[in-house]
């Protein structure tokens, strides 16, 4: 659990400062892995990653408590990529050239054709999961328990059981529901 | 269609697929768990069952890990040092604010809604500023740039700059302190240590040398010699509060090692001056990054300095500036609050597992009977003392007494530091003599290619118990009850430690094994007996690894010895393999317990 309280009469700077850059280099690869898959744009994954720590900083620094850094620091992630895609797609496009470029990066080679068949063959597969029963997933991939998954998406930890059971089986080739 | 799904959800006493999964993730209570091993014992249909849910898995990890390779690796983090010492600064300006709040002061209340309305304010004049083109932005600056010369005969540029460099999670800060002479494109520093030795070579390799950094005409330099490139152009706040414009531009060219690939500039609106700078550049494995800050700016005729410019270091006589701007002056951080000694060690720790120091290097941290906490270290060059030094100083509150060989020889009563429980040296490598398994490497592999294999698997069987040691030491001086008495971002610290030890040590066992596959060696059942501990296997491996592959205590290639030694071996790694993981299960628990992590839980993987 985090003793904000106990880090509030010693003034937080040095000490949790260094906490939360720590945090950042061991946590920040799985979470922009769940938030490049998720939002599928390198810039703003990047970006929201990088919230996701400064907001845990402020959080921290403010005297919450946090009990499951992991899962809330995704569930911080998931939160800040649902926001954003709410958010009209015209204000989305005018965050520039840095997210064009991560998608030309992300498709750069002349042979388009061929990339676009395997990434059609591969999308054909995880296009069958529902965005719930493929989050469950990226989460489990990323490690989280079935109580952390529920805990990141809110929802109750069958409904997680239940995800994961109806992805796998999609994923192994039976009934698609 | 994977084998075995048909029957997912089939009745007749056999379990549910998603019964089963729920077991492979250990998310079934013990009691249940016992009663569904025993059916997996008994049932054919539901062990086919279980073989095809790790395939699905497998297969989604596949296709993810196929997605996550072809797509972007994050940029170099760029710009979260900025953020997070905003909010540092926002943080610490927030304290008095909370108290005044709780006193229910309205006058406090009153000017923190007016200041949240001025910055609505300027934020909504920033989101309506008309966009204009990186090259358009440069152009204006750039020539603002001129009106030195106009203003001053023979000017000197003289700037000085805090710099930071972040590289594979490491940050080192220096300042220094530079006169450009803009006539003869030369330049004096002073200061900035190793870490300006660093950015010089860079600005050289990049043709930028000897010109002033943090300056409109030098970025536009490097932006024009890019064939290929990516601009954008954006509002920004400065540390102090104004209005800023961020020119961000992307090389799209292959990044040769050196080259700058991507940068980003921040001028000051007000009157077009650079004041932050930012500089991703190519490695040989990973992105370096340097920030550069102002802290201070002058324009000087070179007249008016002394004699001996550009020999001994003068101080300059401000002659003239290009407008009057308001001197950019960065906010002393606030004076830092000590933490206790188990914070303070645990931030040493940290600081010394990101220089992988912890990995047999003799360098300790002790605490001496006045409570004050200290790192003593004995290391080979000048160079790595200068490394952990400079990680060791954003330490509050650490003494710190590192020694290199040269200097404690020179003190004829110095000598390596006493360590709890010293790793033992590495194993030498192979030179080239006949190895145990050779009868069985020949068949596949040349002479060169066995020895070369055979280096290669006393080299990671050495990393294995580098990491080993390394996850013990933290076991030993991190008992249960010293953790949970710590504040959780200390336990994050550990936390992410021995995450990372954990996940070394598999990585390792896993180029292990593929390095064996590769050599045609298979590895036969494990032995019954796993090893005691973590070390404990890792000693196994070095040890079996060294009879197979240099010789030593096993005299012949007789082919019982050989498979005795494999049979160890095999077992040894998969001890290590299922520790490693139990001990980074253990580590999520000490965040996932919160302030009290069960002791009785933690017990139970004790013992690394």
């Amino acid at each position: 659990m985090l003793d904000g309280d106990a880090l509030r009469g010693r003034e937080p700077a040095s000490a949790l400062e260094t906490a939360v850059r720590e945090v950042f280099v061991v946590w920040r690869e799985p979470v922009y892995h769940y938030l490049i898959l998720m939002a599928g744009n390198p810039a703003d994954a990047e970006d929201l990653t990088q919230e996701t720590f400064i907001r845990l900083f402020q959080e921290v620094s403010k005297g919450r408590r946090i009990d499951n850094l992991r899962a809330w620091l995704f569930r911080v992630a998931h939160n800040l990529a649902v926001d954003l895609s709410r958010k009209p797609s015209r204000d989305r496009a005018e965050a520039g050239a840095l997210e064009r470029m991560g998608e030309q990066r992300f498709d750069p080679a002349p042979d388009a054709e061929r990339q676009m068949l395997e990434r059609e063959r591969r999308e054909c597969v995880l296009a069958s999961l529902s965005p719930q029963e493929r989050r469950c997933m990226e989460l489990r991939a990323e490690g989280l328990r079935y109580r952390e998954i529920a805990e990141v998406l809110g929802i109750r930890i069958p409904t997680v059981q239940t995800l994961l059971g109806r992805a796998v089986r999609k994923l192994a080739g039976g009934t698609h529901d | 269609m994977i084998r075995g799904l048909k029957g997912w959800l089939s009745g007749g006493g056999h379990l549910t697929g998603e019964e089963l999964l729920a077991y492979l993730d250990g998310e079934v209570p013990a009691r249940r768990r016992r009663h569904i091993e025993q059916h997996l014992r008994q049932c054919w249909a539901c062990r086919v069952q279980s073989e095809g849910i790790e395939q699905a898995i497998a297969q989604f990890i596949g296709r993810r890990n196929e997605q996550l390779l072809q797509m972007p690796s994050p940029g170099g983090w760029a710009g979260f040092e900025a953020r997070l010492e905003r909010a540092r600064r926002e943080a610490a300006s927030a304290w008095p604010v909370s108290r005044w709040w709780w006193r229910r002061d309205l006058r406090f209340s009153l000017a923190t809604a007016l200041a949240s309305a001025a910055v609505l304010v300027i934020w909504l004049q920033l989101a309506s500023a008309p966009k204009a083109s990186a090259s358009e932005t440069l152009q204006r600056a750039v020539s603002v740039e001129r009106q030195y010369g106009a203003r001053a005969a023979d000017p000197v540029v003289y700037q000085k700059i805090q710099l930071r460099r972040r590289a594979g999670g490491r940050l080192a800060t220096a300042s220094v302190e530079t006169w450009s002479d803009l006539a003869r494109s030369r330049q004096k520093a002073a200061g900035g240590n190793g870490l300006w030795s660093e950015l010089s070579l860079v600005l050289r390799k990049n043709r930028l040398e000897g010109r002033p950094l943090l300056s409109a005409a030098t970025y536009d330099a490097w932006r024009r010699g890019l064939r290929e490139k990516e601009d954008r152009v954006a509002p920004a706040r400065l540390r102090d509060g104004s209005e800023g414009l961020s020119i961000r531009t992307v090389s799209r060219e292959p990044g040769r090692v050196d080259a700058i690939v991507r940068a980003e500039l921040i001028l000051r609106k007000q009157d077009w001056h650079p004041v932050e700078e930012s500089l991703q550049v190519q490695g040989e494995r990973e992105i370096r990054e340097f920030e550069l800050t102002e802290v201070d700016f002058e324009v000087t005729a070179r007249s008016a300095l002394a004699p001996s410019i550009f020999g001994d270091i003068p101080q300059p006589v401000p002659v003239t500036r290009p407008v009057p701007p308001p001197k950019v002056r960065v906010p002393a951080p606030p004076e830092p609050v000590r933490p206790d000694g188990d914070e303070t060690e645990l931030l040493a720790l940290a600081a010394l597992h990101r220089m992988r120091a912890c990995l047999g290097e003799p360098v300790e941290i002790v605490r001496q009977a006045s409570g004050l906490v200290e790192v003593r270290g004995l290391v080979e060059t000048s160079e790595r003392k200068e490394q952990i030094v400079q990680a060791l100083t954003a330490v509050p509150g650490l003494g710190i007494h590192i020694e290199t060989v040269e200097e404690a020889l020179r003190e004829s009563s110095a000598g390596p530091p006493a360590t709890a429980e010293a790793p033992p040296a590495a194993a030498e490598l192979v030179r080239g003599g006949p190895v145990p398994l050779a009868d069985r490497l020949k068949k596949h592999l040349s002479a060169p290619e066995i020895t070369e294999l055979s280096n290669r698997m006393v080299s990671i069987a050495g990393d294995l118990l580098m990491h080993a040691w390394a996850l013990r030491r933290l076991d030993q001086a991190w008992p249960s009850e010293r953790i949970s008495r710590l504040p959780a971002p200390s336990r994050w610290l550990l936390e992410g430690m021995v995450r990372e030890h954990a996940l070394a040590l598999r990585e390792n066992a896993g180029n292990f094994r593929r390095a064996l596959q590769a050599g045609r060696v298979k590895l036969p059942e494990p032995a019954a007996d796993p090893a005691p501990d973590i070390v404990g296997a890792a000693q196994s491996i070095q040890s079996s690894t060294n009879r197979l592959f240099t010789g030593s205590d096993l005299p012949s290639d007789s082919a019982d010895t050989v498979e005795r030694e494999l049979r160890a071996l095999a077992g040894a790694l998969q001890g290590l393999e299922a520790q490693s993981r139990r001990i980074e299960a253990l580590a999520a628990g000490w965040s996932l317990a919160g302030s009290n992590p069960s002791h009785s839980e933690v017990r139970k993987v004790r013992q690394f």
